[in-house]
């Protein structure tokens, strides 16, 4: 192969530019991303436990989380759409979205629709003064009770 | 000039009046960055401050959203148009192919805007999109991180939409729209057919018969939007309410059809439709192969069957498959259901037009066809026939969630409709 002078400053700068191209494409990837903020609002009191007695369904609006106190126990369910994230509302008999018509039921289990995945099941504790605590950076396995 | 080119049927003059929108579009874009606070806590005040005290505020901002909506449907006609008439082959390739491109900005940049007056549409219309974002097959996590700025749409989120909407996506507009023009003039003007002859060919002065009906036109554009501003109020919803979206909330109309398609699948609807009907329309001249401009619609033998067989079957299947499935169901499989079908009824249209004419050229420009045609039918499926829990209604409007079809037996939840 017959590499003169001009052919390879030629093709030697071309690499050079793209390097620095790609280099700096890279970078600004990475600057673009979102900054990693420690949550420090990711354990929620819910009180003491004796206020959630069984039977109890509530929404907290503020983390978007449905809590359950069932003869099984207490569990929290997030209300965000495994599809696309919007809220859902719930109905007596389970979970409806608005944007894209999922359906899940009480436990969180896609039942119809576009939804891929079960509901988010998030961690709930009691404390040794008997607050509870849900954890909103938790999840756990779907079907995850709290004992009562 | 020729003739030609000065001739109304040639293009509908569709590419000036989506230019003249933008062109509307930006200077009041411009007017309105002069009131609008792009935070969390002041986006929504400020607009309904332009709305209430700010004099002519409601007129430019019914003109910004009226020609912006004007842009994104003159340059979707635009694209059908150039699409009918086969004007985008040959040395009009390039041309095609960043009017594909300028049409992406013009969507993005459109949808961008959404999120600016910080209502519910506008918190529900990104949180939807961001997320899908994140089904994309390669860098979706990223793309949907950077759109946000974090976990959920915030401040960050409309720090960067901003940016997007005022800065980066209009810069990248006015690049493409520079090459698409440029492009344009190097080929030698509108496309013609290579065996062009007779009295349309003939040469005129372009002052003033090219540039008095192009000023004709911008004019008629102008005072078109202008009326429809005065006319028409665009909407202002109440601040987010960021755990109860409405019911339903609809995607602006040019993305109602994606709303529609990924309620059947978020990868299937969201991803793999789009796409496919992305790539088919950036390359569709280099699918097709050699071949001579049309320069009037349907010109060709082939063509003139296949495009509205594609279209119909397409259509129909659609249709068909919409009707089946009723409300959204858990399908078969996540890969069955009408996105995917009316993919493949327009798939096999094409083959079938390949079949019968042995050329390329018909069996993708049916298969455009056909896609377009199925995007038509969800959007309007998704825009018309939509209601509470996207169920389908057959009288959308007030009273829609009393006729809603009921197609999972019996699963209506009518006390649900309460406060």
């Amino acid at each position: 192969m017959n590499v003169t002078r001009r052919t390879f400053v030629t093709w030697a700068s071309r690499g050079l530019a793209g390097l620095c191209a790609g280099g700096g494409a890279l970078g600004a990837a990475r600057f673009a991303r979102p900054l990693q903020v420690e949550d420090l609002g990711a354990r929620v009191s819910l009180g003491p436990l004796s206020a959630l007695p069984p039977g109890t369904r509530i929404h907290l609006p503020e983390a978007d989380v449905h809590l359950f106190h069932e003869a099984g126990g207490l569990y929290a369910i997030s209300g965000k759409c495994t599809h696309l994230g919007c809220s859902l509302l719930l109905e007596p008999d389970g979970f409806a979205c608005p944007c894209h018509g999922a359906r899940f039921d009480l436990e969180g289990q896609p039942r119809s629709g576009p939804a891929p995945r079960p509901l988010v099941w998030l961690r709930l504790s009691v404390d040794l003064r008997g607050e509870a605590w849900l954890h909103l950076d938790q999840p756990v396995r779907p079907g995850t009770r709290a004992a009562s | 000039v020729r003739y030609r080119t000065a001739a109304f049927g040639s293009t509908l003059g569709l590419g000036l009046a989506s230019l003249t929108a933008l062109g509307l579009a930006t200077l009041s874009g411009i007017l309105l960055m002069l009131h609008y606070v792009p935070s969390v806590e002041r986006a929504h005040s400020s607009v309904e401050d332009l709305l209430s005290v700010v004099p002519f505020g409601w007129l430019v901002r019914n003109l910004h959203r009226w020609s912006a909506h004007a842009a994104v449907l003159f340059a979707l006609l635009h694209l059908l148009r150039t699409f009918l008439w086969g004007s985008y082959r040959g040395s009009h390739r390039r041309v095609w192919l960043l009017g594909v491109g300028l049409l992406l900005v013009t969507l993005a940049t459109s949808y961008s805007g959404y999120l600016l007056p910080w209502d519910q549409d506008a918190y529900w219309t990104v949180t939807v999109g961001t997320s899908l974002a994140g089904y994309l097959p390669l860098g979706g996590d990223w793309l949907k991180g950077v759109l946000l700025g974090g976990q959920e749409v915030a401040q960050p989120a409309l720090t960067r939409f901003f940016l997007l909407h005022v800065a980066a996506l209009p810069a990248l507009g006015l690049l493409l729209l520079g090459l698409h023009l440029f492009r344009l003039r190097r080929v030698g003007g509108l496309a013609r057919p290579d065996d062009a002859k007779g009295p349309s060919e003939a040469l005129v002065p372009a002052s003033p018969s090219l540039l008095d009906r192009e000023l004709a036109l911008v004019l008629l554009v102008t005072v078109a939007l202008l009326g429809v501003s005065i006319a028409f109020h665009a909407t202002l919803g109440p601040p987010p309410d960021v755990v109860r979206p409405d019911n339903p909330p609809k995607a602006p109309w040019f993305l109602v059809g994606v709303q529609e398609m990924v309620s059947y699948s978020a990868t299937a609807g969201g991803v793999v439709f789009p796409g496919l009907l992305l790539l088919v329309l950036f390359t569709l001249p280099w699918l097709e192969g050699p071949g001579a401009n049309d320069g009037a619609p349907l010109r060709r033998r082939g063509s003139r069957v296949a495009v509205p067989a594609a279209v119909l079957v397409t259509a129909g299947a659609a249709v068909s498959a919409v009707l089946w499935w009723g409300d959204p169901q858990q399908g078969i499989a996540s890969w069955i259901n009408p996105a995917s079908l009316s993919a493949l009824a327009a798939v096999a249209t094409a083959l079938a037009a390949t079949l019968c004419w042995r050329t390329r050229l018909v069996a993708f420009q049916s298969l455009l066809a056909g896609l377009l045609a199925a995007l038509a039918v969800f959007t309007a499926t998704g825009w018309f026939w939509r209601g509470p829990d996207w169920s389908l209604v057959y009288h959308p409007g007030p009273g829609a969630a009393d006729t809603r079809v009921d197609s999972r037996g019996g699963g209506a939840a009518p006390e649900r409709e309460g406060p």
